[in-house]
């Protein structure tokens, strides 16, 4: 499989320890290499490439297509994935708070308007990047800091619970795919 | 001069505009989100913010109920009928916060108490004057609603003033607490019946206790706590499980030889513990308890635990160490 790139293709810092790169096509077809300690971070770019079984010699002949994220999200999560290829690992996910500074590179990162975050939150859970999932979601959970309920309606579009009820109502009202 | 003046006003301007862009930051895609990235987002925000989250909507409310969240400690007043709370925020510093009510009752605050019991891990919990009337029993229906048994995830808990209402509570916390205190200060009817069926208490590993009224001048019988160690021979124990009773008579040690002569395997002063030993052995022959009498400043502390049975005598400050019981 070989896709013609419709822009250039992003460059990626040059990989010292480990040299095989790999293709990944967003959903507007644009095409981008990464490094594999990078695409690493990506539990669901990483299961696939070990189920197509893509090798150093046959990677970059077989870029990956990736249906549900488009070129602009893939280029945040291809920036993110090469800064974090060598972090630490974290320890296991909980439910809890979890402790962290967000890092100002990953703040400026993720400074981009609201639907875009909001596909990225997406892209991000599509693809379990869990680093990225935290970041995404430390920054969403800190436009609420310090906020009354009142102040939390506006910034989240939180519909009251008449609206909620009624939003229920018709969505029970409305036929089914069959129907 | 000037210049410096107008420096520090440009600073204040940028300092303001900085935090009204702050403020008018939005995400009006929150309820388009997933329930489960909602809860991941949920899971960053500190107890506060989760609060003020869980008043905007019912939806939320359930929300913000289903996140599990860190609590490093709740004090609930069953006489100001105040809830303390202290929690981490994200980046690790610990806040509190104290919620009160302005009449007699906890109010909504029993809402509170509910979640917390509910949702939260609580390295420490104190229930301080809690009586018959610090929860009516309507609050007493509401807790049950909101709070399974055995659910409450609770590190340590101190009781200051025992009354038959902890029992309640007692019902609601899970059996893998580290730590119980319990303190009197009424005296009477201390009685384990009760609290020997409430499983959080069967299944604690360190039991503390104290009698305060009885202190010095009649301190307490150490009798009352033979029924606990009973039990520890009969049903396997688990090894380190402890009691550690404050304040009980000089005769502990030889009543305590004396009730569990039978099973006694020695006995003798401790040269690693400093004190009178007495080991005693189980149904389970793998396990033995061993019992000391520890003096301090002309009290006298009971302590109580279980040891492997190949465990030597001169390991024995590994499970009664006097330096540490205070």
């Amino acid at each position: 499989m070989s896709v013609e790139p419709e822009v250039p293709i992003v460059q990626v810092e040059e990989v010292r320890e480990n040299p095989v790169l790999y293709k990944i096509i967003s959903s507007d077809n644009h095409v981008f290499t990464i490094s594999e300690h990078a695409v690493k971070l990506s539990k669901t770019l990483w299961d696939l490439i070990t189920n197509l079984g893509l090798t150093a010699e046959n990677a970059l002949d077989n870029p990956i297509p990736v249906e549900n994220v488009n070129g602009k999200n893939m280029e945040t999560i291809v920036q993110f994935c090469e800064r974090h290829k060598y972090d630490e690992e974290e320890p296991e996910y909980t439910n809890y708070i979890r402790e962290f500074v967000l890092p100002e590179w990953d703040r400026q990162l993720l400074s981009i308007d609201n639907e875009e975050l909001f596909q990225l939150i997406l892209a991000t859970n599509y693809l379990d990047i869990q680093k990225l999932m935290d970041y995404c979601c430390r920054v969403i959970g800190d436009m609420a800091k310090d906020k009354t309920p009142e102040e939390l309606r506006i910034i989240y579009g939180i519909p009251t619970d008449a609206e909620d009820d009624a939003l229920e109502r018709s969505a029970s009202d409305s036929p089914g795919p069959s129907g | 001069n000037f210049q410096l003046r107008m420096r520090r006003v440009h600073e204040r301007l940028a300092a303001t505009l900085a935090k009204r862009k702050n403020a008018h930051q939005q995400f009006e895609f929150w309820s388009a989100l997933p329930p489960e990235l909602r809860k991941k987002c949920i899971g960053t925000m500190c107890y506060q913010t989760r609060s003020r989250l869980r008043a905007t909507s019912k939806t939320n409310k359930k929300l913000v109920e289903s996140v599990e969240l860190d609590v490093e400690s709740i004090i609930l007043d069953g006489e100001e009928f105040q809830i303390k709370i202290k929690y981490r925020l994200g980046d690790g510093a610990i806040r509190g916060i104290t919620c009160g009510s302005n009449g007699r009752g906890f109010k909504s605050g029993i809402y509170l108490i509910g979640w917390l019991l509910k949702s939260a891990t609580i390295k420490q919990m104190q229930m301080v004057r809690f009586s018959s009337t610090s929860i009516t029993d309507v609050e007493k229906q509401i807790i049950n609603k909101m709070v399974p048994h055995k659910s409450s995830r609770i590190s340590t808990l101190h009781i200051h003033d025992f009354d038959d209402i902890v029992l309640f509570f007692l019902e609601k916390m899970w059996t893998k607490m580290d730590r119980m205190k319990i303190w009197l200060h009424g005296g009477s009817g201390y009685s384990f019946n009760q609290l020997m069926k409430i499983p959080s208490f069967d299944y604690v590993k360190l039991f503390e206790t104290s009698n305060f009224l009885l202190n010095y001048a009649n301190p307490c019988a150490v009798n009352v706590y033979f029924p606990i160690i009973q039990t520890w021979v009969e049903n396997n124990a688990p090894v380190g499980k402890k009691l550690i009773a404050f304040d009980v008579r000089r005769n502990g040690f030889s009543l305590f030889v004396k009730r569990f002569e039978s099973l006694l395997i020695s006995q003798g002063h401790s040269e690693v513990v400093l004190a009178p030993v007495a080991r005693i052995g189980t149904n389970n022959p793998s396990k033995h308890i061993l019992g000391s009498l520890i003096e301090e400043d002309d009290k006298y502390v009971l302590v109580c635990v279980v040891i492997p049975a190949v465990l030597k005598p001169d390991l024995y400050h590994k499970y009664i160490n006097p330096i540490s019981l205070n």
